[in-house]
């Protein structure tokens, strides 16, 4: 079967979920806005994220200010699509990463077993049951005290811890493929053991590693904006999604201030994490090969079996 | 007996997980560029330039000559200080030890965190159930698109958004007091204190906690409903004539908490951790925000220790409680184990 094929027939399964497909569209328009729309939008109006005004604080919107500006006088939706393009690069580099890792140790874990597999899983297990936030807040701050504050902490923390569950799903696909006909055909024509892995086992094992992808992009991004909105991960004047909003929670006590600060960011990062989580859904179901055999029998195996009395 | 010979089983298993906990935590702190005994003694009220040699030595840190003792001893001394009780001093409350400021601001993080758990266990089950009864129905599309919402969205921003909503509005428009924006009890009021008035401050604290985990049991309550009610025994069930209502509520409902019980005991450590941040927006004086302000300068390094060995210990104790609830709910397991067939 030639590849183009197994791609239409994905895109095909893809195509019939709506949320899915919406997701998509999402996600693409924010990035786009994020990456493109921050470098027109300053160039239209003639702002930039960085300059302070303090005369002008917390000014409604207008036509020189679209979303009005912040607590120091600086444009909200220049720093709110900026702070939207750090987020994003945090988040997705820190997923490539850990995948990219996770995927690794899965297959040689699946493929050697052995001692080593026993001891890396049940470290992946106790891992997996610590909360990443607590995890995430105690190696960043010390990873900040030694080599300062910024985005690439930010990354090689969540890249050195997000790749357990990556690692343990691949091990468990590993284990069901390892056995099968094609890998053993391909070792009777005397395929090498890496062969296998990269050539078969990792190709075979896609439908495992793309939606494990997006729940890391998903979890990453609700990491960042937590921690930048504790103070302790994207610092100030660098805007990001969370560290707009922290700023906002006490003059919400003061009269005659909008709001502004807290909504936007807020309602963008959920827009993000729900379409990328919408967009790992429909990833996980077009590309399950179990699918294909149910796909035709949908409507009886979803019949509720009390629906009758 | 049997049970007992289980539960040694996994505790021989966390062993020596709790003893890399401990020494992970010895080389951070480490790393730090401080020997991890100074800090219990950082922050120590009537320390003087007399005592401080006796205390190091006590702790492991020089010997009698004042030379320092290699890193294995001192990581012993620290234990051993460890276990006796020893967990340093604060600096952002000067004159209060750790564990003291701990055993404080623990019951405050538990009368907040236990009824969430149940708030929360109990909304799932029942929206659970009912989605999943009714499958693809409007209610079930409903309920799935606001757990799915509900798991995006950030616990932080949903306590800020409910303060603008039940506290700002009704005060700004109305001048009336929905329900207060912190704190845990009121100050000024003749009622300040009693039961009722610690009930008013909890409302939104809980509401807000328990938010994302409806969301998620939700959908767990629902997928391994599904899965208990196609089984044969609900066929047999039905066959023989027993009332819907019965079925749900008795033959299946049971089946299906099964695993829903060890989910939520298993993610009791990550209501733990959205409380950090709840309770920094209602300012509610517990332990999780205990644990997020010591962060900040002069940095409690010994609360923090301290607390993250109650995160980490609570993590091993509720999957010690799920691997129990499993052991106990399940008798298929007990059976293979008896007989030894796995």
């Amino acid at each position: 079967m030639p590849s183009y094929l197994l791609w239409s027939i994905f895109w095909r399964r893809f195509r019939r979920s709506r949320l899915a497909l919406l997701g998509l569209a999402c996600l693409l328009f924010l990035v786009l806005a994020f990456f493109l729309g921050e470098l027109l939008y300053c160039w239209i109006t003639g702002c930039d994220p960085y300059t302070i005004n303090v005369l002008n604080r917390y000014a409604f919107p207008s036509s020189q200010h679209w979303l009005g500006t912040d607590d120091q006088g600086r444009d909200l939706l220049a720093r709110l699509l900026l702070g939207g393009q750090f987020s994003v690069e945090v988040a997705f580099t820190s997923a490539f990463f850990s995948t990219l890792f996770g995927t690794f140790v899965g297959l040689v874990s699946g493929v050697y077993g052995g001692w080593w597999d026993y001891l890396l899983m049940r470290f992946v297990d106790y891992m997996l049951s610590i909360p990443w936030l607590i995890i995430y807040m105690v190696f960043g701050w010390l990873l900040f005290r030694i080599i300062g504050w910024g985005l690439w902490p930010l990354i090689l923390v969540f890249s050195l811890f997000g790749w357990m569950n990556t690692a343990r799903l691949v091990r468990g696909e590993v284990l069901l493929l390892r056995n099968s006909e094609y890998v053993e055909a391909a070792r009777s024509v005397g395929a090498t053991t890496w062969g296998i892995m990269f050539r078969h086992l990792l190709l075979n094992s896609i439908h495992i590693i793309l939606p494990s992808f997006a729940i890391l992009i998903f979890q990453n991004l609700l990491a960042e904006a937590t921690l930048s909105w504790m103070g302790m991960g994207i610092q100030e004047p660098q805007p990001s999604l969370g560290n707009i909003m922290m700023r906002e929670v006490n003059p919400l006590f003061a009269p005659g201030y909008g709001p502004f600060q807290f909504f936007y960011p807020g309602i963008t990062l959920i827009l993000l994490i729900l379409s990328v989580s919408w967009l790992g859904d429909g990833l996980r179901d077009a590309l399950d090969p179990r699918m294909v055999f149910a796909t035709t029998s949908a409507k009886t195996r979803d019949s509720f079996p009390l629906s009758s009395s | 007996m049997e049970y007992c010979k289980f539960f040694l089983k996994r505790l021989l298993f966390f062993l020596p997980i709790l003893i890399l906990i401990t020494l992970t935590i010895f080389l951070l702190e480490s790393a730090m560029g401080i020997p991890p005994a100074k800090y219990l003694l950082l922050g120590k009220p009537n320390i003087t330039s007399e005592n401080v040699f006796q205390e190091s030595v006590r702790l492991g840190l020089i010997d009698q000559q004042g030379k320092p003792r290699p890193m294995l001893i001192q990581y012993l001394y620290w234990l051993k200080a460890l276990f006796q009780g020893e967990f340093g001093w604060s600096l952002r409350h000067p004159n209060h030890s750790a564990l003291e400021l701990f055993l404080t601001f623990l019951p405050n993080s538990l009368l907040m965190i236990i009824p969430s758990i149940f708030l929360a266990l109990i909304v799932s089950v029942l929206v659970g159930v009912k989605s999943a009864r009714w499958q693809s129905s409007r209610f079930d599309r409903i309920s799935m698109i606001l757990s799915s919402l509900g798991l995006s969205i950030p616990p932080y921003w949903l306590a800020i958004l409910a303060i603008i909503i039940f506290c700002l509005v009704p005060y700004r428009l109305f001048n009336f007091h929905l329900f207060p924006a912190g704190d845990i009890i009121s100050f000024g009021k003749p009622f300040a204190g009693s039961f009722w008035d610690r009930l008013w401050h909890l409302v939104l604290p809980v509401l807000v906690l328990s938010v994302t985990f409806v969301a998620t049991w939700t959908r767990y309550m629902r997928s391994s409903f599904l899965e208990v009610i196609r089984s044969d025994f609900i066929r047999t069930a039905l066959a023989k004539g027993v009332s819907e209502r019965r079925i749900i509520w008795r033959h299946a409902l049971r089946n299906a908490l099964i695993p829903l019980v060890t989910t939520v005991a298993v993610s009791i450590p990550w209501v733990f951790t959205w409380a950090i941040v709840v309770e920094t927006v209602f300012t509610y004086p517990g332990l999780c925000r205990l644990f997020y302000e010591s962060f900040f300068y002069p940095t409690d390094v010994s609360v923090l220790q301290m607390v993250v060995f109650f995160f980490l210990g609570l993590t091993v104790f509720c999957n010690l409680l799920a691997d129990t609830f499993y052991w106990w709910l399940d008798p298929r397991i007990r059976e293979q184990r008896a007989v030894g067939v796995k």
